[in-house]
């Protein structure tokens, strides 16, 4: 439902406050192919469900509900960027859609804010939307400086494809979605071990070491594949393995220097668009990677 | 209803014992938990065993209910199709209501409550988002955020829990 190109625009917590970075890319690559982001009004977070959702359910699809209710006025899908809302903003939905009881007991809590949720909108990521509504050949199309010679280690992000049925955009075991939209841009997608391997985020203000050790296993085994950078198309993986990957560097005594980037940016780069354009601000540098990519920066 | 009689209640319901009645000991899920692999105290199918056997206290009172990443890889991989990892969510709802909560996990949690975010505006992303020519960010009602909130019973619960979330574990 909804009109094609339009959206209701959903970046979450962590995007809006604190990478912005990824909205403005989201954004330029989004309005190249002719969609539109509307503004939610009053919305917020999602909620985090590692918070929210561990500490009560009905909190939980409370917040949920209201964020739905705000794009069911709109009469827009809701587009974010990160797997995090995706999956609870889907996984709300679906459950007040085909749970009465659970539908009941949420519009009670937003009748106390004059709301009622009405199941009529979808939620979609911003990765699914680029491979299933814009599509490949379109995306081909589009791209101006190939990223020839780039081998790229892609991660997808436990939320965007777990649980599958609650998802439903790739195979859970072997997602190929983001390998194509990698390719596309002309670079390479290489196979490596333990791809669908969580980044361990979640956890780590509860155990930091467990939470390092999980994201070690995967930036060795990037590194050991010889790719030049980590692709993700989420923003708590972003976290784990660019602003946290020094840190995980002296906890292990090791050495990964791993760029990463959120799938759009390095889209933007092969839509032609400068690196100034897309505001990279990371903790690791990219350095090696423009060079080889003859892309200039300061 | 205490939590431990929450948990023998949950036990006790016909629904989960459908759903935990094909439990096989298999240990897919321990073997493709990523918690597991660093942390072979964690670990998903010897919780499945515990409530099967009844030993809820020790599920309830132990911080390693907390270090499940919800990365639902068990959930997709049980030969016998049961929700580990949505159960584990059952249970940490349960541990929370126990007082068994993590302080920085509360905090976050504190925070949702009263400002709506699960993260404060970071002054470089107020900046970035000038230079990237990004529109304001919208202010979020707090106040529709807080009156559902107060219709749950989450603000008495955290009240609750305050006083007996645990350190950190690093």
């Amino acid at each position: 439902m909804g009109q094609e190109a339009r959206y209701a625009w959903f970046p979450g917590c962590w995007v809006s406050n604190r990478m912005p970075y990824i909205e403005a890319a989201d954004r330029r690559v989004l309005d190249a192919f002719g969609i539109e982001l509307v503004e939610m009004k009053d919305a917020r977070c999602c909620p985090e469900p590692y918070a929210v959702l561990g500490l009560g359910r009905d909190a939980w699809l409370g917040l949920a509900g209201r964020n739905l209710t705000i794009a069911e006025e709109m009469k827009y899908d809701i587009l974010t960027p990160c797997p995090g809302c995706y999956n609870t903003l889907r996984t709300a939905n679906s459950s007040l859609r085909n749970d009465s009881s659970e539908r009941k007991r949420a519009n009670e809590l937003l009748s106390k804010v004059g709301r009622e949720f009405k199941g009529e909108i979808q939620v979609e990521h911003t990765v699914n939307v680029l491979h299933s509504k814009i599509g490949l050949e379109k995306i081909a199309g589009a791209i101006k400086h190939p990223l020839s010679g780039l081998r790229v280690a892609t991660h997808y992000g436990c939320h965007l494809l777990k649980p599958s049925k609650i998802t439903c955009i790739d195979d859970p075991e072997r997602p190929i979605i983001l390998d194509e939209l990698v390719r596309v841009t002309g670079a390479e997608s290489v196979p490596y071990l333990r791809k669908t391997l969580c980044c361990g985020g979640p956890i780590s203000s509860v155990d930091e070491n467990a939470s390092y050790a999980i994201a070690r296993e995967k930036l060795l085994k990037v590194k050991q594949a010889g790719a030049d950078c980590l692709v993700v198309a989420c923003p708590a993986c972003m976290i784990q393995y660019d602003t946290n990957q020094h840190s995980i560097e002296k906890t292990f005594g090791e050495a990964y220097e791993i760029p990463v980037f959120y799938y759009t940016e390095l889209l933007c780069l092969a839509m032609g668009m400068t690196f100034d354009e897309i505001g990279f601000h990371h903790q690791v540098k990219a350095d090696k990677v423009l060079e080889k990519l003859n892309i200039p920066h300061k | 209803m205490g939590a431990g009689e929450k948990l023998r209640a949950l036990a006790e319901d016909e629904n989960l014992r459908k759903r935990l009645a094909g439990c096989y000991q298999c240990g897919m899920c321990t073997g493709g938990c990523p918690v597991a692999h660093v942390k072979p105290d964690y670990n998903p199918r010897r919780m499945l065993e515990a409530i099967i056997l009844g030993q809820y206290d020790e599920i309830l009172s132990s911080d390693l209910i907390w270090l499940c990443t919800s990365c639902h890889s068990c959930l997709e991989r049980c030969p016998q199709r049961i929700e580990v990892s949505e159960l584990l969510i059952e249970l940490k709802n349960l541990a929370a209501e126990a007082g068994n909560i993590p302080k920085l996990l509360l905090e976050r949690a504190k925070r949702i409550a009263e400002t709506g975010e699960s993260t404060p505006v970071s002054k470089a992303s107020l900046v970035w988002r000038e230079k990237l020519n990004l529109p304001p960010i919208t202010p979020v009602n707090v106040e529709e955020v807080r009156t559902i909130l107060q219709a749950t019973d989450f603000p008495g619960w955290l009240e609750r829990t305050r006083s007996s979330a645990n350190g950190t574990r690093s």
